[in-house]
């Protein structure tokens, strides 16, 4: 009886026109919100399933583990042992994948219509029977290893790790980067393994968006078929005093680079998706230094030659208060103060004017237009869902969140560009060959 | 009654239902008078219409000396225009929410944007200025190859990298200018005036494609592109008909680039494979997707040696490329994984059920396109000339069978031969290098000075 009535409460569809195409959702019993978009188009269905857990949930010894994990997903149950999820889906001509983040790992799949069941029957198998060998442990670790490695190659990926361990304060949820630490990633034991699986894996802890030329009720059906059935549940919460990154003082300003370029690495605190001063001080980054036409853009690459580019994170969405990387890169030659001065004479005249209001004006503009391009991706449309499900708990956001930034105001631009990009709270490294 | 009710239902809804038979569009195909050829093929429910733009010049066309002009030119047309300087350019497009792309091959320059419907007017004047009247500004080509130097000096470049650039050097040599590198020297000495001159040679309407798609307004479409594309004229009127010499590889090569203080190895084997239009080449990719999967299997994920290595067709040369990156510790091992996975395929050929497999991939690369540009990849009239012969693609994969992909097997994949060339730190390598017979040293800088092999 109890069942029956979650049962019926749960039946509840919230509807939404997300992104431009029918969407609705369902919540099974088992706490598992099923979200679907009937995108007309090809017969392929983009199938995403977003767990509520990364790097954030690692502690000291596991650094690495979530990324480590998202691996080992692929790496075979007691039903589909081996590399039986790769092959199988290969076998329908599928394309699957998976990512990690400090906040979530997000397993996903473009797979023809007519492999729907397998896919579900996939990810509801691995959400609950995963099986963790020594032996396979043994080889995937080094392939993370080699991932890792790849990244240390490069000069841009070294000079990452090396400014990593500056940026937060300690015991925040993201003092380590997502890949982790290399000498803790090889010597991952099974037993760690299954901890994680088995502290963070639920379907309480995850939800399912599904994007393609499907019908809403048989999606609900075999959702309700294959992941309905999983009945574990993990009771998990938000973090609480989380160390602030306001008051953080990087540790160091300099860092020596090994390549003949000169970085100014802009460091400032972001507040968590949807807290207040999210959405204005999203639209004051992009139009002050990310966006291709930028205030900084415009001046100190297309116009003063004195950078070549200005580059940040694009994912702006976290659950705890983050710090904002952008990195200004400049050829490594004398008088590139000059660069540092400009910045900070724009961000004065922001805090004291503001911006003209057609600058705004065409933000939003644009924001339009891109939101009608990214109709067409199937996993563009389950990306932004995912997003606006896990950060607001609601997929609707997606198509809606424009309108947060439509209210943003000329004044809380300036209020934003004297707070966040005061001189103290926007911090600036100074990576350059020794 | 509800758990009888539920699987029906999902029977009813998802069994036996296999891939429909993908529609292609009626392609409209026309000249200007000029001779700039135009396409369309809508593709796609959304008010959007992509432009694509091709143009004979790449690579193929670049004299000693000229390295990486094409690259240089693509980029430099996003410069700025006689119409609008480039920030005034970027404005503009940032409004429409869209931005245009340029880039070159082998063969090709390839220029592209999407813009929404009610946006056309102004997406077509901005992309008939960037390719028509572009204007090369002196201080912008400046910093364009002043940045190019800074992230492309070999000694700090990535060792994958490395190892495709120094592929080319090995496999085709500093005659061919496939086989050579820019460099800073080099680049130093290249004038805007150079670039002009490149640009007035090989941007011409009759060595020029147009092709839109999307859902545009056809007839619209049609009146802006007479409007701002058919008086334009060229210098020089004919089609670009210069080709390179394809590489030759008879034997196996190896050859070390020493990568000071790398952790890991590139690796990167080139070897022969069919001519982009042969018979050859509809099987070769079959057996191709098929050893890639192979190469996965073990190599990663059986070994762990690497986080990814793939099997790659350059449809431009025939050569097709197995890359991956290992630690130092396993270089030699890794080489000795691929001769005998290269024999075991050789010898063993496939089964039924992996052409199955691959059959299946390689149609759901068709059939998973969504965007306009995608079908326009899909489409591309430089590689895919004859539209009716690529729409029969479908049905070309379902005819091939074992027999016949196992012959194109023994015919190039053959072990033993292959040149392959390793990026990596010799202090680490050094004992695993002598392991490999007539190893060839490529000093780091012979990129810089177009130096022998030893």
């Amino acid at each position: 009886m109890k069942q029956a009535l979650i049962f019926v409460f749960t039946l509840i569809i919230l509807t939404g026109v997300a992104q431009d195409y029918p969407t609705n959702s369902r919540t099974l019993p088992n706490g598992m919100k099923i979200i679907v978009c009937e995108k007309p188009g090809n017969d392929f269905v983009e199938v995403q399933v977003w767990y509520r857990t990364g790097s954030k949930d690692e502690v000291p010894g596991i650094r690495g583990m979530a990324h480590m994990f998202e691996h080992m997903m692929f790496r075979g149950t007691e039903k589909y042992p081996g590399n039986s999820v790769f092959k199988l889906f290969d076998k329908v001509g599928a394309q699957s994948n998976a990512y990690t983040t400090f906040d979530r790992t997000v397993y996903h799949e473009y797979v023809p219509v007519s492999a729907l069941r397998l896919a579900f029957d996939l990810e509801s198998d691995r959400m609950q029977n995963l099986r963790v060998t020594q032996e396979i442990l043994n080889s995937e670790r080094e392939v993370v290893g080699e991932e890792l490695r790849n990244h240390l190659n490069n000069w841009y990926g070294k000079m990452d790790a090396d400014r990593y361990p500056l940026l937060y304060p300690t015991g925040h949820p993201y003092e380590v980067n997502v890949i982790g630490h290399l000498d803790e990633i090889l010597s991952f034991t099974t037993e760690q393994c299954m901890n994680f699986y088995n502290n963070y894996y639920s379907p309480n802890n995850a939800f399912l968006v599904v994007v393609g030329n499907v019908q809403t009720d048989s999606i609900f059906t075999l959702a309700e078929k294959y992941f309905g059935q999983v009945s574990k549940q993990l009771n998990l919460k938000k973090r609480e005093n989380v160390p602030d990154v306001a008051s953080h003082k990087l540790l160091q300003q300099e860092l020596p680079l090994d390549f003949p370029v000169q970085i100014y690495s802009y460091v400032y605190p972001r507040p968590a998706a949807g807290e207040k001063d999210y959405y204005a001080l999203n639209m004051l980054s992009d139009l002050l230094f990310t966006d291709p036409n930028s205030i900084l853009n415009n001046r100190l690459v297309k116009k003063d030659y004195l950078a070549y580019s200005i580059n940040s994170n694009p994912d702006e969405s976290s659950l705890y208060p983050d710090v904002g990387v952008i990195d200004v890169i400049m050829g490594a030659q004398p008088g590139n103060v000059k660069v540092k001065r400009a910045i900070r004479e724009e961000i004065n005249k922001i805090a004291a004017d503001g911006l003209p209001q057609s600058k705004i004006d065409k933000y939003i503009k644009a924001k339009e237009a891109t939101h009608v391009m990214s109709n067409y991706s199937a996993e563009d449309i389950a990306y932004y869902f995912g997003l606006a499900e896990y950060y607001f708990n609601d997929y609707k956001i997606a198509s809606k969140e424009i309108d947060e930034y439509r209210k943003v105001t000329n004044d809380d631009l300036k209020r934003v560009a004297a707070d966040y990009f005061s001189e103290e709270k926007l911090q600036v490294i100074n990576i350059k060959p020794d | 009654m509800k758990k009888i009710f539920v699987p029906i239902i999902v029977l009813v809804l998802f069994a036996g239902k296999g891939f429909t038979q993908f529609k292609f569009p009626v392609m409209e195909k026309y000249k200007l008078r000029n001779g700039l050829e135009v396409i369309f093929a809508d593709y796609g429910s959304l008010p959007i219409t992509r432009i694509e733009v091709y143009v004979n010049t790449g690579k193929k066309n670049e004299t000693p000396g000229m390295q990486n002009i094409s690259g240089i030119t693509a980029e430099a047309i996003l410069n700025g225009n006689t119409k609008w300087n480039r920030i005034e350019q970027d404005n503009l497009l940032y409004e429409m929410g869209s931005g245009i792309s340029a880039s070159s091959n082998e063969n090709y320059t390839n220029i592209s944007a999407d813009f929404l419907n009610k946006d056309i007017d102004n997406g077509m004047d901005l992309m008939a200025a960037v390719l028509l009247h572009p204007t090369f500004p002196k201080d912008e080509i400046g910093e364009q190859i002043r940045s190019l130097i800074d992230y492309n000096k070999p000694s700090k470049m990535d060792i994958g990298d490395l190892a495709n650039v120094f592929s080319d050097y090995f496999v085709f040599g500093v005659n061919n200018p496939l086989g050579r590198y820019f460099y800073e020297a080099q680049l130093s000495r290249m004038t805007p005036e150079q670039i002009r001159e490149y640009y007035r040679f090989t941007f011409t309407p009759k060595n020029t494609k147009l092709v839109i798609s999307g859902k545009p307004d056809r007839e619209k479409v049609k009146k802006l592109i007479e409007h701002y594309f058919a008086d334009w004229t060229a210098a020089y009127g004919e089609v670009n008909g210069v080709s390179f010499e394809m590489a030759t590889i008879k034997t196996k090569e190896v050859a070390f680039v020493n990568k000071f203080e790398a952790t890991q190895s590139a690796l990167c084997w080139s070897k022969k494979g069919p001519e982009a239009e042969s018979k050859d080449a509809m099987p070769f990719r079959l057996a191709n997707s098929v050893f890639n999967g192979l190469l996965f299997d073990t190599i990663r994920a059986k070994e762990g040696k690497t986080y990814g290595i793939g099997s790659s067709y350059n449809r431009h040369t025939g050569l097709f490329n197995v890359t991956t990156q290992v630690r130092a510790e396993v270089t030699y091992e890794t080489t000795r994984s691929f001769e005998r996975l290269l024999k075991e395929f050789y010898d063993g050929g496939i089964t039924a059920e992996q052409l199955k497999t691959a059959k299946v991939k390689m149609k759901s690369a068709v059939l998973a396109m969504q965007t306009p540009g995608e079908f326009i990849d899909f489409i591309n009239p430089m590689e895919y000339p004859d539209y009716e012969k690529r729409k029969m693609l479908l049905e070309d994969i379902e005819k091939m069978d074992v027999a016949s992909v196992n012959k194109i097997i023994k015919k190039y994949f053959v072990p033993d031969v292959y040149k392959l060339v390793i990026v990596g730190n010799e202090a680490i390598l050094s004992e695993q290098l002598e392991k490999l017979k007539e190893l060839k040293k490529i000093p780091i800088n012979a990129i810089e000075t177009n130096g022998d092999i030893h």
